[in-house]
């Protein structure tokens, strides 16, 4: 016989009416969850959903060169100040340790992001409102924001990158 | 060549005794170890004091992950496997030879890992996310060290054979080993999805490879990572089973149930690992909600099916033998001077109300991207693996010292009060930083100040207070571990040994008595208490998605 | 498992087989986890040429 052996006749027993309570609602709050994040892409407006696309640092860098000559209004602390016309796509490169360029959008108008690293992995964290995205090299990912609220944001790194991973900050100014 | 215990009538193999002290000192080193490094990360992480310079705070984290989360928690669940699969089914372990030489592996891949991290030679986290890379060394450390922990699991099936052959059981396995199976299971898979990561980014180190994909990379890194935490999960839920047994003497009020749900986990809980890769360009929206939802939630229904059948069990006992008034006199009237059972209790709440709630949180898609790699996300997980598993195990500690090494424990006014104020430490602790989390707060992050950088940021003056809360709760929890770990060593190798049951510090509880009849609910305490957590997640969830309106728009 | 004489349940058979429950663990993972994730991985679509065209002028 085992040590603690277990009853006899488990098998059979009938399940006990408050076990079967919490099983049918543990269920139902599953299923509601599952149901929630399909919703939320029906009608919430915050979906990590998005396009990826392969790419390599070349292109990538070159595709971030013409959009900051294309835009380019001023700079600051030597980064790029880029203001693009709304609804358009953005580049924003991450490399060790900088967010390029510095951007100038208009609330409520749409931008199509494209994020990439040309180096390590870096995490996209966007303050204060704190919205956090990852960034690969090789990879563009497409995510289109909608400001809905002017000031100024700055982008942190959260995704560990070296040893000068916590000075890695970037700038976005929101406008009226 | 058998002892038998002259407490629990449990019959001893001799041969497996030293291998699961040998598994069980490693394991306490290793917590020391990365304890260590925990005090040392609260002080660099609290600014005030902001104690390391910017490379040893990233080696020190990479050196607390690594000791903590994978040496402690491996080691001490190798020393389970084999008393589960041994000692609990009256039968010998089969090849002991082959055990010590599973040991030996772990043992130089514990050492060549904190060499190399030791001495800068891995400076890339427990993730080593590429293109991030460490000297081959590293790499070749953590794969000794599986392929010493894969044997330990092959070693474990072995036994059950053996034991099943030899017929020294009847019928099923008991629930505790049957929970260690599911474990096994899940380690293997784990160990198998490693080798397929941790192989070709050795030869990338050594330069044989040119370069590896960093979206393959992290997909795969996570299939090891997480599922490596679900055998924690699984192992600790196990040890509740056992603890309620020991300390009350309390079944799985419906152990198909409990079983059902331990299957649950070997099917469902792998493809969890998704939810690591939410926020993360790549794989789609439907890879992302099947996986993490789909197939995850049978996983989560399996764990709250656990949450009400270990409570139960307790209450169902205990009514039994007398603590019927009221719903919870019960609960009031438990041995908490067990400091067994008032680990496995406290761990059990900690995980479900902390670690479980925000544990959904971050794994839906869109209430992702709020926690992604901010201190919320270390701080979901201090509440399942260190207030659940760590406590858990350190719970079962009080009972493989008497037991095992035949032990009485020392201090032991000290080791009554020790689970409060580790679990008291780590709830402040990990509260707080899911808190600093929601501010924005990043996780593996030297300064929050931006000293040096073209821009910077200031958060919210109000994260100052909680990170004097942080830093209390860090202080605590290290102390609680300190405590447990001296006791343990004075204990084990200048306590005094235990002669008989008299010395039993401890109660084995004989089975609760018969039902005399059946009347009304058998739990409605834990019934209660469950609703409750029920409402308490709901809430939480409803807030996190409420937050996310006053977010940016993003699609 | 039941003992002698009794019926076994069909699904005790399911549950008690240690290599079962690791083939089922082991398929369903690989399947919808690493499979499936390595697929969309491989097969990316690369920046669309007039994508390209509109910001690089050319
Ligand atoms: C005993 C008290 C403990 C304290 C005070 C503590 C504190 C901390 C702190 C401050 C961090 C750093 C967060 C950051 O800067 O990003 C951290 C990270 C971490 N801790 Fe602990 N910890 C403790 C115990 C444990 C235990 C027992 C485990 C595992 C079982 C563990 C696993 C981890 C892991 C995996 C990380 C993440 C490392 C990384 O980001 O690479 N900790 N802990
Ligand atoms: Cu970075």
């Amino acid at each position: 016989m085992s040590a603690i052996p277990p009853k006899e006749g488990w098998y059979y027993t009938k399940i006990a009416k408050e076990e079967k309570i919490w099983i049918g609602l543990a269920l139902v709050v599953c299923l509601g969850l599952f149901a929630t994040m399909i919703l939320w892409h029906v009608y919430g407006k915050q979906n990590p959903s998005f396009t990826t696309y392969k790419t390599n640092v070349h292109e990538f860098n070159a595709l971030y060169d013409a959009f900051v000559e294309k835009y380019k209004v001023g700079e600051e602390h030597g980064f790029a100040v880029v203001k693009p016309d709304p609804n358009t796509d953005v580049f924003m490169r991450a490399q060790i340790w900088r967010w390029e360029p510095v951007l100038i959008l208009k609330k409520g108008e749409s931008y199509r992001f494209h994020l990439a690293s040309t180096d390590f992995l870096h995490g996209f964290s966007l303050q204060p409102i704190n919205m956090n995205f990852m960034v690969y090299p090789n990879h563009d990912y497409v995510l289109t924001f909608t400001p809905t609220e002017a000031g100024e944001y700055k982008v942190i790194c959260n995704e560990f990158c070296g040893v000068g991973h916590h000075l890695m900050v970037g700038k976005i100014v929101v406008e009226e | 060549m058998f002892r038998t215990c002259d407490i629990t009538g449990f019959k001893v193999d001799r041969k497996v005794e030293p291998l699961i002290k040998a598994n069980a000192v490693v394991a306490v080193v290793s917590l020391l170890l990365g304890v260590t490094g925990a005090l040392l990360l609260v002080l660099t992480r609290w600014q005030v004091v902001h104690l390391l310079l910017p490379d040893w705070y990233y080696r020190m984290l990479t050196f607390h992950g690594l000791n903590a989360l994978v040496f402690w928690i491996v080691f001490f669940e190798i020393a389970g496997l084999y008393f589960g699969s041994t000692i609990i089914l009256n039968c010998k372990m089969s090849t002991p030879g082959v055990g010590w030489f599973a040991f030996i592996l772990t043992i130089l891949g514990f050492g060549l890992v904190n060499y190399a991290v030791l001495a800068g030679k891995a400076d890339v986290l427990f993730t080593s996310y590429v293109p991030l890379r460490a000297e081959p060394v590293y790499y070749l450390g953590i794969i000794l060290f599986a392929v010493g922990a894969l044997i330990a699991c092959f070693l474990f099936l072995a036994n059950l054979k053996k034991a099943k052959q030899e017929k020294t059981y009847e019928g099923s396995l008991p629930l505790f080993t049957y929970g260690l199976l599911a474990a096994c299971i899940i380690a293997i898979l784990t160990i198998a999805t490693g080798a397929i990561i941790y192989i070709p980014t050795l030869l990338w180190s050594l330069g044989y490879i040119k370069s590896l994909n960093p979206a393959m990379y992290k997909l795969v890194f996570w299939g090891f990572g997480h599922s490596s935490q679900q055998i924690n999960v699984t192992a600790m839920i196990s040890i509740w089973y056992l603890g309620a047994f020991l300390t009350v003497g309390g079944t799985s009020i419906n152990e198909k149930v409990s079983r059902i749900a331990f299957m649950l986990y070997i099917i469902g809980i792998n493809v969890a690992s998704a939810h690591h890769i939410l926020s993360d360009p790549g794989v789609g929206t439907e890879f992302k909600i099947f996986n993490t939802s789909y197939i995850m939630y049978i996983a989560v229904l399996a764990s709250l099916i656990h949450a009400f059948a270990v409570p139960s069990a307790i209450e169902s006992a205990q009514r039994r033998r007398g603590f019927t008034k009221g719903l919870f006199d019960w609960l009031i009237n438990a041995p908490w001077g067990n400091p067994a059972f008032s680990a496995v209790l406290l761990g059990m709440l900690g995980f479900g109300f902390i670690g479980g709630v925000t544990g959904v949180i971050n794994g839906m898609e869109q209430t992702n991207t709020i926690i992604h790699n901010t201190l919320s996300l270390p701080g979901h997980f201090k509440g399942t693996v260190v207030i659940g598993t760590t406590l858990t195990f350190m719970g079962a500690a009080y009972y493989i010292v008497p037991l095992v090494f035949r032990k009485k424990i020392a201090f032991f006014k000290l080791a009554q009060l020790q689970p409060w104020i580790f679990a008291g430490g780590v709830a402040l602790l990990s509260s707080s930083m899911y808190i600093l989390g929601a501010f924005g707060i990043p996780r593996r992050h030297y300064d929050i100040t931006f000293t040096g950088s073209a821009f910077t940021h200031t958060f919210n003056p109000a994260t100052d207070l909680f990170w004097v809360l942080f830093a209390i709760g860090g202080i605590l929890a290290v102390t609680g571990a300190l405590i447990w770990i001296i006791i343990i060593v004075v204990s084990v190798f200048f306590g005094k040994s235990l002669t008989g049951p008299q010395d039993m510090q401890l109660a084995v509880a004989s089975p609760a008595p018969e039902a005399k009849e059946h009347k009304g609910l058998e739990a409605p305490g834990t019934l209660v208490l469950s609703i409750l957590f029920m409402v308490v997640f709901l809430t939480f969830i409803a807030l996190n998605y409420g937050w996310l309106t006053a977010m940016w728009e993003v699609k | 498992m039941a003992k002698e004489g009794e019926k076994t349940p069909f699904w005790l058979y399911v549950i008690e087989d240690p290599m079962l429950l690791l083939f089922m663990g082991v398929t369903i993972y690989a399947v919808f986890y690493l499979l499936w994730g390595v697929m969309e991985l491989s097969n990316l679509p690369p920046i669309p040429e007039d994508l390209k065209k509109s910001i690089l002028g050319r």
